[in-house]
């Protein structure tokens, strides 16, 4: 089926009348729904982890979508709030996860193995751990670059950070994922 | 406009003519053919003669054809008359292609700059560079149709428990809890002010009614004794105690005044007298 993308200044113009705030809500969604979902995916890895972090993050847009001055391009806004939405996320897990002396990764890891929605091989399963030893920050830089192909710029306005920062810890990740490849 | 590149021995009506005679050529039957020509124009202005709006407009040919467009019927009856024996590839219908976008070529330069970045970024990881970049999640089956409704449903449920600050600031005060404490204080209260009243004026008699009360006693308790209306007041006054206590206090005086005249000696009231 081909879907119509309407382009984010049409959806606002919907979303500020009245009349049509439900068309705009069910085109935004329509149009971010897979990118985002992705994105979070990755932080998050589960499934069902996912979608609880996806809706959450239309939640958030849609209450704060008033107050969006677009002074920021609408993606890069959305990127931004489910970006914080995974980390918040994963912080209340691993909060909530007080009987274990691992951190949150380490468990993030151990349930890849046994995902069903997982359908990877045995090289792209060891990637992944690689990509969970990584810190947060740089998992997500690496993501965003690796999987994504997003210029440093776009991410620089998501993350809020240098793209001469964003560029070290690409590479700095990229050289931990190496090196675990390598070794194991 | 002035043609600088016109070459007169180009021109075909000018066969060029050595002897000196005239050179100006004319196309074949010309003056057989003016005459006519002449008289037709002629009969046309004549009829317009009777609309002069509709003769004073310039005669324009105001429409216009696509570019190449009759290059490209040439071609498209090639095309059909290339098809006629190929009944079946007839059939199908063409394609058409929308047109790209006017930034297409620039927007195509960039990402192809971007792609040939990602990948030189790396090619110092040989493990990296060499690994499929797939992507080994996968969503159950329809996963994305659903959730467009499902997002909708939770934003409008979400909306409808919304309350106003205010709301919820009247919730509290004239909530359940609210009303249930203010219920429960004010029967307290009043236990404890009627529970508190009576006791004040039987415990300050000793015969537990109001005959038994000082004076005092009973002006320091006046807030209280006014509150009683006549009936109770009446109920709380017992007759045989007062007039006891009356005749007790009369007897008392007159043993006092008894007691003062005998201790009076005759001396005394010879010398007064």
């Amino acid at each position: 089926m081909i879907m119509q993308h309407y382009s984010d200044h049409e959806i606002l113009a919907l979303f500020r009348d009245e009349s049509s705030r439900n068309m705009a809500l069910h085109y935004l969604i329509q149009k971010y729904q897979q990118k985002l979902y992705w994105h979070i995916r990755k932080i998050v890895i589960s499934h069902d982890d996912t979608d609880d972090v996806l809706q959450n993050t239309f939640i958030k847009v849609w209450k704060g979508l008033a107050g969006f001055k677009e002074e920021s391009q609408l993606f890069t806004w959305l990127y931004r709030i489910a970006t914080n939405e995974s980390i918040t996320f994963l912080k209340q897990k691993s909060r909530a996860n007080t009987t274990s002396i691992h951190p949150i990764e380490y468990h993030l890891s151990k349930s890849l193995e046994s995902d069903t929605f997982f359908s990877g091989d045995e090289i792209q399963l060891k990637l992944q751990k690689a990509i969970l030893i990584l810190p947060e920050k740089q998992r997500i830089v690496f993501n965003m670059r690796y999987y994504e192909e997003m210029p440093y710029d776009q991410m620089s306005e998501i993350l809020e950070t240098s793209v001469g920062a964003l560029k070290a810890s690409y590479h700095i990740a990229a050289k931990k994922i190496e090196d675990f490849l390598v070794s194991n | 406009m002035r043609n600088n590149d016109y070459n007169m021995n180009d021109e075909p009506n000018f066969p060029l003519d050595n002897n000196g005679t005239n050179s100006f050529g004319l196309p074949q039957d010309y003056f057989s053919i003016f005459e006519d020509k002449l008289k037709k124009k002629l009969e046309l202005e004549n009829e317009l003669q009777a609309f002069p709006f509709l003769s004073s407009i310039t005669k324009l040919d105001i429409f216009t054809v696509p570019n190449n467009y009759f290059e490209s019927i040439e071609r498209s009856l090639d095309y059909k008359f290339e098809l006629e024996s190929q009944s079946k590839l007839q059939a199908i219908k063409k394609p058409v292609f929308t047109e790209l976008e006017a930034d297409y070529k620039q927007q195509l330069e960039i990402s192809i700059y971007h792609k040939i970045e990602i990948i030189e970024e790396l090619i110092p990881y040989k493990a990296l560079f060499h690994l499929d970049k797939v992507n080994s999640f996968i969503v159950s089956e329809n996963y994305f149709e659903g959730v467009v409704e499902r997002i909708k449903d939770k934003i409008h449920s979400t909306e409808e428990n919304k309350q106003s600050i205010i709301e919820i600031v009247l919730d509290i005060i004239f909530g359940k809890t609210m009303a249930f404490s203010f219920g429960l204080s004010l029967i307290i209260g009043l236990s404890i002010f009627f529970y508190k009243t009576p006791e004040s004026i039987v415990e300050t008699s000793d015969c537990k009614t109001l005959a038994c009360l000082e004076r005092s006693e009973i002006l320091n308790n006046n807030k209280i004794i006014t509150n009683f209306d006549e009936e109770q007041l009446i109920d709380l006054v017992d007759v045989n105690t007062l007039n006891k206590q009356l005749n007790s206090k009369k007897e008392k005086v007159e043993a006092e005044r008894k007691q003062n005249m005998d201790s009076i000696s005759d001396e005394d009231i010879i010398d007064e007298l």
